[in-house]
């Protein structure tokens, strides 16, 4: 069986974030796996183990998204494909279109991606490209088993468990809780700097200038509004409820 | 700033390790109205990223006499302090070279002679203290069962209770922006928060590490201090004995440091040969690398599997960088000024956790008394003009694996 992971490089949204007139300043922030992408991988891998096969990892972004992929290849990843691009802006719709022209001439019988990348969080480039190469998708999904050619899958559908089957070849998108992803051992990691990656310009590909037209545009890029700090109401109960009721009324206007 | 007041006998900016413990031993020596103003929180400077590695072990005798007076805090901080500061006698573990095996001897009897439980251990006794780790490259082996580790943080807060309970005032997100001297500048008269508060007193001591740097230039005094970024990766070692004790692999220029609740096993490195340094102005406004970049976690994992060749289930957890406070010699300031009422207690440059409790002391002594009163340290190699004067700290008998101050 072959396996298919489509990733991305994000900056680590655990450090501190600036933006600076409207772009978000990329110095002196960490680049990582988008978080998603490592249950696709170990979800991959997992499968490989299970019932042979290749996972082939591809993602679309700077030369320095290499380390994304060199990660997972020390994840147990077997190939890798960068597929280079700087400087054209692409959103989700053109990104899926060169996504496609890269996938469509492998050998695949499942493709999996993170759910959402932590940075964009759109949730579309997986979608598409199963609608691009008319095959079946399930979104978020927490399980998947494979048998022959049959797919059970369970997807988290906003807090219910939906419990889906279908066939392969198909695009499944991975949702936190489908596996614990495996920390790379040191070998591995240092193996992983060894294994071919194959570099590709978008032009390589089988891709029309239309295709590489973005639908949507960011205007803007803001932080969310900073918390307030919390407040401890102090008294017995009866007072404290008067005090929270007074504030929901006449500060906060809730109610 | 109401709850601040007006006017203080000593003011200390900073409430990493050395200024918490220079505020609690003042107050013990009687000193009223400290304050500690604190731009960040308490141990949010290098204390919060320090590794908290214990040893007797320096080539410099007088760090050694600090380390070895101020290990019996560690040890009964609970006593001492009145709260328990992590510590963990794992041992500690030292390995050289070749080349360096005399000089490690030379030390050795050097750290005995200053009341450092130490000796030297042979291939066979290493293997019994950590089997994996494969001996053949290394010339020769030091161990003190004393050493180990300690939490920075616990220590840190530990110290700023004991003050707080001696009466001290501790004030935390609050920064100083400038420091205040006479019309002439000769003398210090107050300092400024970042909330235009204004504080009036006689003396100050400036325990900001790196921010010392940007104080002190304010007021006319250079304080030769910058950041220098240091790259650590946390890794579980597979298959490893437990207990293994805390590692000085200068074979390797690497450390590594156990936890002892995970068995995840902390590496940091110790070359220095080709530092990267941050300005202090960059380190003031949090403009710098806060991970490690792949060249330095290949480096690490490279040295470890040299030194763990078995251990093939190590895994990478995590990596992160952050910055030590560092001097052109690697050792600290603590001293006056031109500026009279101004001292300095800075720049430990990534080797200051084990020798806080003497620090605290000398500083006090410093103020108090003009000189040092703990035994067998002197605190003429502190002084800010020794560049100039071109008179440095030297050990008897340094490693010469690296330019390396923090042994
Ligand atoms: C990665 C790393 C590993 C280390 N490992 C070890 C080890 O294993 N063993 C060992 O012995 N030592 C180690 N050290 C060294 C040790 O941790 C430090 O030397 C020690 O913590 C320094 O304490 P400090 O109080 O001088 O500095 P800091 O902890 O940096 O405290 C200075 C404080 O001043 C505050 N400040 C700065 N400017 C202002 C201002 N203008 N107004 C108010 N406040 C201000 C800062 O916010 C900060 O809290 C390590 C250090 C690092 C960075």
């Amino acid at each position: 069986m072959n396996m298919v992971v489509i990733m991305k490089q994000t900056f680590d949204t655990e450090e501190k974030i600036t933006i600076e007139n409207g772009q978000i300043v990329k110095d002196n922030v960490g680049s990582i796996m988008n978080p998603y992408d490592e249950y696709a991988v170990e979800e991959a891998v997992k499968l490989k183990e299970e019932h042979g096969g290749e996972v082939t990892v591809i993602t679309v972004g700077p030369p320095e998204a290499e380390s994304a992929l060199r990660t997972a290849l020390a994840m147990g990843a077997d190939k890798a494909v960068l597929i280079e691009n700087e400087d054209q802006p692409l959103d989700e719709y053109s990104i899926a279109k060169v996504l496609t022209a890269a996938i469509n001439n492998r050998e695949y019988d499942i493709i999996l991606g993170g759910n959402m990348s932590v940075d964009n969080g759109a949730s579309q480039v997986g979608p598409r490209i199963a609608e691009e190469l008319e095959i079946p998708h399930v979104a978020t999904i927490t399980k998947l088993e494979i048998d022959g050619e049959s797919v059970k899958a369970e997807r988290d559908a906003e807090g219910d468990v939906e419990i889906i089957e279908s066939t392969l070849p198909i695009l499944v998108t991975a949702q936190q809780g489908l596996n614990e992803p495996r920390y790379p051992s040191l070998p591995g990691i240092m193996k992983a700097k060894k294994k071919s990656l194959e570099r590709l310009a978008i032009e390589d590909l089988n891709v029309t200038e239309d295709d590489l037209q973005s639908k949507s545009k960011a205007v803007d890029h803001y932080l969310p509004p900073a918390k307030a700090t919390g407040r401890i109401l102090e008294g017995g109960l009866p007072a404290q409820v008067e005090e929270l009721v007074h504030i929901l009324h006449e500060e906060t206007k809730i109610v | 700033m109401s709850n601040l007041p007006q006017t203080a006998d000593v003011v200390i900016i900073g409430a990493g390790l050395m200024g918490a413990s220079t505020a609690y031993e003042l107050a013990k020596r009687n000193v009223k109205n400290i304050v500690v103003l604190e731009k960040n929180a308490i141990g949010s400077g290098a204390t919060g990223q320090s590794s908290g590695v214990l040893r007797g072990h320096y080539s410099y005798e007088l760090l050694t006499r600090m380390a070895v007076q101020s290990l019996e805090t560690f040890q009964h901080s609970n006593e001492i302090l009145g709260s328990g500061v992590g510590y963990q006698p794992v041992g500690y573990l030292f390995g050289v070279d070749h080349v360096n095996i005399e000089n490690l001897k030379k030390n050795v009897e050097m750290q005995k002679r200053n009341g450092v439980n130490t000796g030297l251990v042979t291939m066979d006794e290493v293997k019994e203290i950590w089997p994996e780790l494969d001996t053949d490259h290394f010339g020769a082996f030091a161990f003190e069962p004393q050493g180990g580790y300690g939490d920075p943080v616990l220590t840190n807060q530990a110290y700023a209770d004991a003050a707080r309970a001696l009466g001290v005032i501790i004030k935390q997100h609050c920064g100083v922006k400038r420091i205040i001297t006479s019309e002439d500048g000769s003398a210090i008269v107050g300092v400024e928060t970042t909330n235009n508060h204004i504080i009036s007193t006689p003396r100050v001591i400036v325990a900001a590490g790196i921010g010392a740097h940007h104080l002190m230039k304010n007021v006319g005094v250079n304080v030769p201090i910058k950041g220098q970024r240091a790259q650590l990766i946390y890794i579980s070692p597979g298959g490893s004995k437990k207990n293994v004790p805390s590692f000085g692999d200068f074979m390797h220029d690497q450390y590594i440091k156990p936890e002892v609740s995970s068995g995840h096993l902390l590496l940091g490195n110790a070359d220095h040969a080709d530092p990267q340094y941050i300005d202090p102005a960059d380190y003031d406004a949090d403009k710098y690398l806060k991970h490690a970049t792949e060249k330095a976690i290949e480096k690490a994992i490279m040295k470890f599997i040299n030194c763990f060749p078995s251990l093939e289930n190590a895994k990478l957890l995590a990596s992160y960088s952050a910055a030590y406070e560092i001097t052109p010699d690697g050792i600290p300031f603590i001293c006056g000024t031109p500026i009279e009422g101004a001292y300095l207690c800075t720049g430990f440059s990534g080797h200051g956790f084990k020798i806080t409790p003497c620090v605290g002391k000398l500083t006090a002594d410093l103020i108090l008394e003009g000189e040092s009163k703990q035994e067998g340290i002197d605190l003429a190699p502190f002084r800010l003009t020794r560049f100039e004067e071109n008179d440095l700290l030297k050990p008897a008998h340094p490693y010469t694996t690296t330019v390396n101050s923090h042994v």
